[in-house]
């Protein structure tokens, strides 16, 4: 049985995706949240690596339902006007986004930063998760 | 003599420093009385005077019932300020108890000399260590010996007379106790990593067996799922590290004594076995070689004018490799062959 406060490692299949920076690199769900964890490389064509920044109105949507998880918390990015500026091509940042949780069960999901996005924008789409049923444990 | 204070509560060992617990030498003493008589199971509820008379016996002097009182008292108080000692008075029987039989008061002896000998190790290992894992080290010892009632005398103001590199603390570098007890206790971990090299990341799941430092760098070293092989992840490019609920894949434990004991550095050549590796070694090189060997299996054949052939039994890495390369013309790779273009493609 699921409690509560159990956090669980999915199996993440996006590999239909066209963005790939950022890469969404690991999917952590709980009773209390969905944790999704994205690796960014400061691409070459902005000078010195340009900035970051996420939405506040981010949020995530199940196939197959109208409902729309909110952005809870945003981990080593900036909420949006901020931004966190690269200082060379050559940076890297992992950050992490925190939505309202979502049924823990295998699903596909979207997150969406913009209904109608530019391709700047960090929307994926048809990312399948798989096999909620890892543990994480607690250090 | 000092003492060094534990005390027990149920399955907890608690440290308590003399900081915190601020008691003359005396009013230890006495305590330590008050629980000697407290845990004398043939006389399981004794009273003031039983106390008083136990001080006498065993300090020879003989403390007022108000000075009991007050110890009984400093002894119940909470931590930090007390012992969290469970005493109380049993009306029914008209005597002390303990609520709890699991709860001990003890006293550990260390004599000065030993005391010495911990200062001394302590400031050898700042010395060495100079990262977290020592100054955990050092704030454990630290705290056995705040709590003896003379404190050692580590000295903060004296210059150290040993100095070695210390380099300030490196990214990663914080996840290094979960790593640590991932090791120990076998669970296998999830974290993100980024590779400098080929700019790319990669979530890992991995069955770690060893931390390694190596020139002041700090790795972790596992079996990856990702890879299917046992892979060396630098801690700095380590994020987020997360215990993961899963069966650990255990490896030859041969392997692991061979990552233990033969390889120098932290990145073997793949596919790359034990074998002898030998170089020729200028005459000033010979010097360094015989003054600072290089690994356990080193051995110097020296010639008449002070050149060497110098042979390891080793697994060849990416770090051998640069080291024979930074020394320049004083060393030339003699075999085997594979190795020796391996290292000249570094170049």
């Amino acid at each position: 049985m699921k409690k509560t406060e159990d956090v669980y490692l999915v199996n993440v299949d996006a590999s239909e995706l066209i963005i790939k920076n950022p890469k969404i690199l690991r999917v952590l769900m709980g009773a209390q949240y969905i944790k999704i964890d994205f690796g960014y490389i400061a691409p070459w064509m902005y000078d010195r690596g340009g900035w970051i920044r996420i939405a506040p109105y981010t949020h995530i949507q199940v196939h197959g339902s109208k409902k729309k998880y909110a952005l809870k918390e945003a981990i080593n990015i900036p909420l949006a006007p901020q931004q966190f500026e690269f200082e060379s091509t050559e940076d890297w940042r992992v950050f992490s986004l925190l939505f309202e949780s979502i049924p823990l069960k295998d699903c596909v999901i979207d997150i969406i930063e913009e209904e109608v996005p530019s391709l700047d924008d960090f929307n994926f789409y048809n990312i399948k998760l798989k096999n909620v049923t890892e543990m994480v444990l607690r250090g | 003599m000092n003492s060094v204070l534990f005390v027990r509560s149920g399955n907890n060992l608690l440290f308590f420093e003399k900081k915190s617990v601020n008691l003359s030498k005396s009013a230890f003493r006495r305590y330590k009385v008050i629980d000697s008589v407290l845990r004398n199971s043939m006389n399981r509820y004794p009273k003031m005077v039983d106390f008083m008379e136990a001080c006498h016996s065993k300090l020879d002097f003989y403390p007022s019932e108000e000075t009991i009182q007050k110890d009984i008292a400093n002894m119940r108080l909470p931590y930090p300020d007390g012992f969290d000692a469970p005493i109380r008075y049993n009306r029914a029987e008209r005597g002390y108890e303990y609520t709890d039989s699991e709860y001990s008061l003890l006293g550990v002896s260390l004599r000065q000399e030993e005391i010495d000998a911990i200062s001394e190790a302590i400031n050898i290992i700042r010395s060495i260590g100079g990262t977290r894992m020592s100054d955990k080290f050092n704030h454990a010892v630290e705290k056995i010996l705040s709590s003896t009632l003379e404190k050692a005398n580590v000295d903060e103001n004296k210059e150290p007379v040993i100095q070695t590199m210390i380099p300030p603390t490196s990214r990663g570098f914080e996840h290094i106790e979960l790593i640590y007890k991932a090791c120990r206790e076998k669970i296998p971990l999830s974290f993100i990593h980024f590779s400098y090299k080929k700019r790319t990341f990669n979530h890992i799941l991995l069955h770690p067996f060893l931390i390694k430092e190596f020139e002041n760098r700090w790795y972790v070293i596992g079996y990856s799922e990702l890879h299917d092989e046992i892979r060396t992840f630098g801690l700095d490019r380590v994020t987020e590290p997360l215990f993961i609920n899963r069966n650990y894949h255990f490896i030859d434990p041969q392997l692991v004594h061979s990552y233990l004991n033969d390889v120098f550095g932290v990145f073997p050549i793949p596919g790359a076995k034990k074998e002898l590796i030998q170089i020729h070694v200028s005459q000033l090189g010979t010097h360094y070689f015989q003054a600072y060997p290089l690994h356990e299996s080193q051995t110097i054949e020296k010639e008449n004018e002070g050149t060497s052939f110098i042979r390891f039994e080793i697994i060849a890495s990416v770090e051998l490799a640069r080291y024979f390369l930074s020394q320049g013309r004083h060393v030339k790779i003699v075999k085997p062959k594979w190795f020796k273009e391996f290292t000249e493609n570094l170049a």
